[in-house]
């Protein structure tokens, strides 16, 4: 490894104004994407720009939907009951992002701004239409997440941008979420495939009281919804994402659009699966062929969608997943 | 004496640990020696190419660069473990045979110089057509990997018992099943490194090994220096699996940029050089033919294994043969036909290891296992009907001394509530057994015997010294605690000194099985011999006889009067007064046939004794996903007596984890002769969190000949854990594996083929 300039601004402008006055050089947050590409020189800037001095960026707040700074760690979203409860896809994402070591320092705008098809906070923060709040030396934009990545490692940002932080709108009634990771090993491991859903749905009376009759019992939700049919319950809104499935994380809208204002069914949830993984162009590659990331695709936008109602209709469950398949 | 043992068979602290858990501990990477200089080496970039020419005269010129070799600067001296084996240069001038290999490196201030003067080396190579299948590598038209070996046939290892072909037509059942296995990955904890100081024609080295004189010899050979003038130093190992053993290409680049420079010289693999460059497993496809009675009785078996030799010898015969024969040490085969292919490749080194042969071993069972089903038979019954018993032989003529097979089988499957699962299994959960034995050493000539010698000091205390090494399993600990039962002396007064040629005698190393039953049987021998010693001058000073004094806790005392009593340390000094200081020494040659040869003669003892193991795993299925979940694991292994219960749970909660759960993670990805999951990001290790709820059963078969009644200690395990998955999948599903390791998308496809779908 090469050595560098190190340098810790106490402010964005501060850490713009070094930013534009220099060549080849990087900002740092945790480090655990940057110094690893060190090592493996993919890349071999002179001059490190830390941030972790900007206390601005480390902000949480939940008074209007969620803005989440991008110096925040995963740790601290991992912590965060009000995430767990109303963004519970997020948490999922961050729950299992590496390990407890890496959760400590890395951060969600180094996941992001690094821009890797399988970044696990990528798809949660899409199905929750994130939008990247950026400044630069030309002042500050906002920009729809969809629109944030360009491709492997590449974003919208300037040279002279910082990522401020994702600010997300508030919730419907009746909204729930989940990510599910698909990976070989419990943890330290990168996903084969991301799938993160958001659904929100509405009850007519009759339904509602049949729909906590049933739900009170400890049966899956796939048999719940076998139940109810017909007169059960319907999708408002839905959000779908995929990560590894793209040379970016990318939404599923054909399969959005194939669920709003439907009755949830099984078998519509299969449908669903399969419209988004006709919506992916998944590669081989070492962690996984495409015709079986396209499979999973089917299997986890179904068992993320599941797992989302679950959470609306049990939402002080704190273990979903051995019951639901 | 055995019988009220003292400190034999308690569950001790390992006198290791505490310096590892607290970071104290150092090994090769933390040396530093004055003036010492930082080795880098420049690998090989084509699988299969004619070296026309290297140049290092430019890599010299980079400031802080002292020395740059290549195979030119080395003594035309190829290695191999056996006489007809000898092929591997280490760092070749013909020709360059695996992406990674050694061919020239540098030496320099620090390892940024070094790393520049790498790109300045010049070599010129022809690019010559290359075999990455060693199925296509057996085939006339394949390009030739090494002249003297025609059709890339490294091995052949055939053996032939009884009358196989009779015996298959008046089976009741006969099937025939082909299993392949990628090859694993060592992935040790610690990188390979070397350090080796040369100095006034003496060359010092430390490195992680497996055994210290052997590493020694061959160095002497390949740098035409006279033994005595290479010295292999200890230091701490962090993990060898059987990939330590032979001397590594690093040996002997480090020794020759210090020869060179004179100084002495660092070499630390990367993470990815250690996959690539240093050893790799076997990859290995079996072919497996059974014939059965009706009762389960295996009357023949004949195999066609052929195994992925990569680029060099290497431990080749061994190699070839071991999954067969901890297969023949299990059960009774009465008509065998056995042939194993070892076949040169396009790609990295291998060696052996600790779970070798899963193609080969989890193939048997799990065929075994759907012909119990065929007869309507269960597989614990099936297994206890073939599985050998003390006193019998092997197919190959080998004596079983103890055995505790039966043991093991009987308590792993009550423990699982094996025989009901079994039966009750779904298309998604399935419960395995599986069940292997294990030579505790192999014969290696005049290197097959251990000796030890023991000091006691002025204070009483101890001065232990043994050619026995330790990889990480807790060899020293072993020799402090047989030490202090022999001795009456407690572990934290008692020094080792080993695994250092100058000062230590031969001994078989940690690669054989044998150190618990060899190493530690010459270190008993050493302290009974002191212990007279000491009795003898006990029962002067006490005026008691000597049968009648034991020691325990640093005195020596009177049976019978306990009050009778002193202190070992006056013991001591009484010795050294009378100017005979109290030193021991002692050895243990096992019993075994030394005709006995890998390809020529596969007949004859082959071990003083085996160890025995059981295997039982739950898997769970997701039919969506293919993802294979271990949620309890139990295993059982006959150790003889265990000397210490906790290091030999240990070794097999290990084994369960990097035989057992690697059945459904673990494998090297290769495109082209290029290992694509050299780090431990995309070759996955099982974690903690990915470890089933394990139960571990040490069952005892108190060897006549082991120190105690030791044996091996946890070895059977990393080569059944495997066979257990790979049942539990054929209980599920009903039907064999095809490949291992079971990845989700490999399992899907199995699944689908059930379906009788496509895919
Ligand atoms: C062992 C290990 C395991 C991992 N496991 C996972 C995993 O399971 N899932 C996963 O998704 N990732 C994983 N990662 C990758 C990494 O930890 C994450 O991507 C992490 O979130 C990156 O955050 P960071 O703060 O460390 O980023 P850094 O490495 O500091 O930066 C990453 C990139 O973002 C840029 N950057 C950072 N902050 C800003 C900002 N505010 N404005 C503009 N640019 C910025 C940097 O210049 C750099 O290009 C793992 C990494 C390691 C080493």
């Amino acid at each position: 490894m090469r050595s560098f300039e190190y340098y810790k601004p106490n402010s964005i402008e501060e850490a713009i104004k070094i930013m534009s006055g220099l060549d080849n050089a990087k900002f740092i947050a945790g480090g655990t994407d940057v110094m690893v590409q060190l090592r493996q020189k993919k890349i071999s800037p002179q001059h490190l720009i830390s941030l972790r001095n900007i206390s601005e960026l480390r902000n949480i707040d939940t008074k209007d939907g969620l803005k989440i700074g991008s110096l925040v760690t995963h740790d601290d979203i991992d912590k965060n009951e009000y995430i767990k409860k109303y963004y519970s896809a997020l948490t999922d994402a961050t729950s299992r992002l590496g390990s407890k070591q890496i959760r400590n320092v890395a951060t969600i705008g180094g996941n992001i701004c690094n821009a890797a098809p399988s970044a696990d906070t990528a798809c949660p923060l899409l199905i929750f239409d994130a939008k990247a709040v950026i400044i630069g030396t030309k002042g500050e934009r906002e920009v729809d997440l969809n629109e944030f990545f360009l491709g492997p490692g590449k974003t919208v940002l300037e040279k002279d941008e910082i990522l401020k932080e994702f600010s997300m709108p508030r919730l419907k009634e009746n909204t729930g979420s989940a990510y599910i990771k698909h990976t070989r090993r419990e943890a330290m491991d990168l996903p084969i495939l991301g799938v993160a859903t958001r659904i929100t749905i509405s009850l007519d009376k009759d339904s509602q009281i049949r729909c906590r009759d049933l739900l009170c019992t400890i049966d899956s939700i796939s048999n719940i919804l076998m139940q109810l049919k017909d007169e059960g319950l319907k999708c408002e809104e839905a959000r779908i994402a995929m990560g590894v499935v793209a040379p970016k994380p990318i939404r599923a809208k054909k399969a959005e659009e194939a669920l709003a204002g439907k009755i949830i069914s099984i078998e519509l949830f299969e449908e669903v699966g399969e419209i988004a993984a006709s919506e992916a162009q998944p590669r081989d590659s070492i962690r996984g062929e495409a015709w079986y990331r396209k499979e999973m695709i089917k299997v986890l936008v179904k068992r993320a969608l599941m797992k989302s109602i679950d959470r609306i209709v049990r939402p002080d469950e704190e273990i979903y997943p051995e019951r639901l398949w | 004496m055995d019988e009220n043992l003292k400190i034999v068979g308690k569950r001790v602290i390992r006198s290791d640990s505490y310096a590892k858990v607290t970071g104290g501990a150092l090994y090769t990477a933390d040396l530093k020696l004055p003036g010492m200089l930082y080795a880098k080496v420049l690998r090989s970039p084509y699988p299969h190419a004619k070296i026309l020419n290297i140049d290092v005269s430019k890599a010299l010129k980079v400031p802080g660069v002292k020395a740059a070799i290549s195979g030119f600067d080395a003594y035309g001296v190829k290695w191999g473990v056996f006489r007809y084996t000898q092929d591997h240069a280490m760092l070749p001038t013909d020709k360059v045979r695996y992406i990674g290999e050694d061919v020239a490196a540098v030496a320099a201030v620090d390892e940024e110089s070094a790393i520049e003067a790498l790109s300045l080396i010049k070599v010129e190579y022809e690019p010559l057509e290359a075999v990455f299948d060693p199925v296509e590598a057996m085939k006339d038209t394949a390009p030739q990997i090494h002249e003297q070996y025609k059709n890339n046939i490294n091995i052949h290892i055939h053996i032939e018992v009884g009358d196989v072909d009779k015996a298959m037509a008046k089976a009741y059942i006969v099937r025939e099943d082909t299993f392949k296995a990628k090859g694993e990955a060592y992935a040790m904890m610690e990188p390979y490194a070397v350090v080796a100081s040369y100095a006034n024609g003496y060359l010092d080295l430390w490195m992680p090994n497996a055994g210290p004189h052997v590493r020694a010899k061959a160095l002497s050979n390949l740098l035409k220096l006279p033994l005595n003038r290479v010295r292999v130093r200890h230091i701490n190992s962090g993990g060898a699996f059987g990939g330590r053993s032979e001397v590594a290409p690093g040996d002997l680049v480090a020794s020759l940029l210090s020869i060179k420079s004179g100084r002495p010289v660092k070499l630390v693999l990367t993470r990815e050089e250690n996959a690539m460059c240093s050893r790799q497993v076997h990859d290995i496809i079996a072919t497996v033919k059974t014939g059965m009675k009706k009762d389960g009785t295996i009357v023949a078996k004949e195999y066609k294994t052929i195994y992925d030799g990569g680029a060099y010898s290497s431990t080749g015969p061994i190699a070839t043969s071991i999954p067969y024969y901890v297969y023949e040490e299990c059960y009774r085969l009465p008509n065998v036909r056995y042939d194993g292919y070892r076949v040169f490749t396009n790609k990295g080194i291998r060696g052996m290891y600790g779970c070798h042969g899963r193609a080969f071993l989890a193939g048997n069972e799990a065929q075994m296992d759907l012909m119990a089903k065929e007869l309507g038979l269960d597989p614990v019954e099936v297994r206890l009907k073939n599985g050998l018993t003390a006193g019998e032989l092997t197919a190959t003529k080998s004596k079983i001394i103890s055995c505790g097979l039966k043991d093991t089988i009987i308590q792993a499957a009550e423990k699982s509530d094996f025989k009901k699962k079994w039966k009750k299994h779904t298309r998604n959960k399935g419960i395995g057994m599986g069940c292997v034995a294990i030579m505790c050493g192999f014969p290696m000539g005049f290197r097959s015997g251990s000796s030890c010698y023991v000091k006691i000091n002025d204070d009483g205390q101890v001065t232990l010294i043994t050619g026995m090494v330790d990889n990480g399993q807790g060899n020293e600990s072993l020799a402090v605690q047989v030490a202090s039962e022999v001795l009456g002396i407690p572990m934290d007064d008692i020094n080792l000194v080993n695994a250092d040629t100058e000062v230590t005698n031969l001994d078989p190393g940690s690669y054989s099985q044998a150190a618990a039953y060899v190493g530690a049987n010459a270190v008993k021998a050493a302290c009974e011999d002191a212990r007279k010693k000491i009795i003898a001058i006990a029962s002067k000073k006490l005026g008691v006889p000597e049968e009648e004094i034991d020691l325990k806790d640093r005195v020596a005392y009177s049976v019978k009067t306990p009050d009778k009593r002193m202190p070992i340390s006056w013991i001591t000094r009484e010795a050294f007064f009378k100017g005979e200081p109290i030193v021991g020494t002692g050895s243990f040659f096992p019993d075994i046939d030394l005709e006995r040869e890998w390809v020529s003669k596969p007949e004859g003892q082959m071990a003083g004794t085996y160890s025995f193991g059981t295997s039982v795993a739950e898997i769970e299925i997701d039919e969506e996903t293919g993802k294979i979940k271990v949620p309890k694991f139990i295993a059982a292994h006959d150790c003889g007596r265990p000397i210490n219960p906790m290091a030999v749970e240990g070794q097999m909660e290990g084994s369960v984890g990097q035989a057992g759960i690697a059945t459904i993670f673990e494998g090297n990805m290769w495109y082209k002769g290029f290992l694509l999951n050299p780090d431990l990001l995309e070759y996955k290790v099982p974690l903690a969190c990915d470890m089933p709820d394990i139960e571990t059963i040490i069952v005892s078969s108190n060897d006549p000949k082991g120190p105690f009644g030791a044996k091996e200690g946890g070895l059977t395990i990393r080569m059944n854990a495997y066979s257990a998955i790979a049942c539990a999948f054929t209980n599920a599903t009903g039907m064999l594996f095809e490949e291992l390791p079971l990845t989700p998308d490999n399992v899907l496809k199995l699944l689908e083929k059930n379906k009788g779908g496509k895919r």
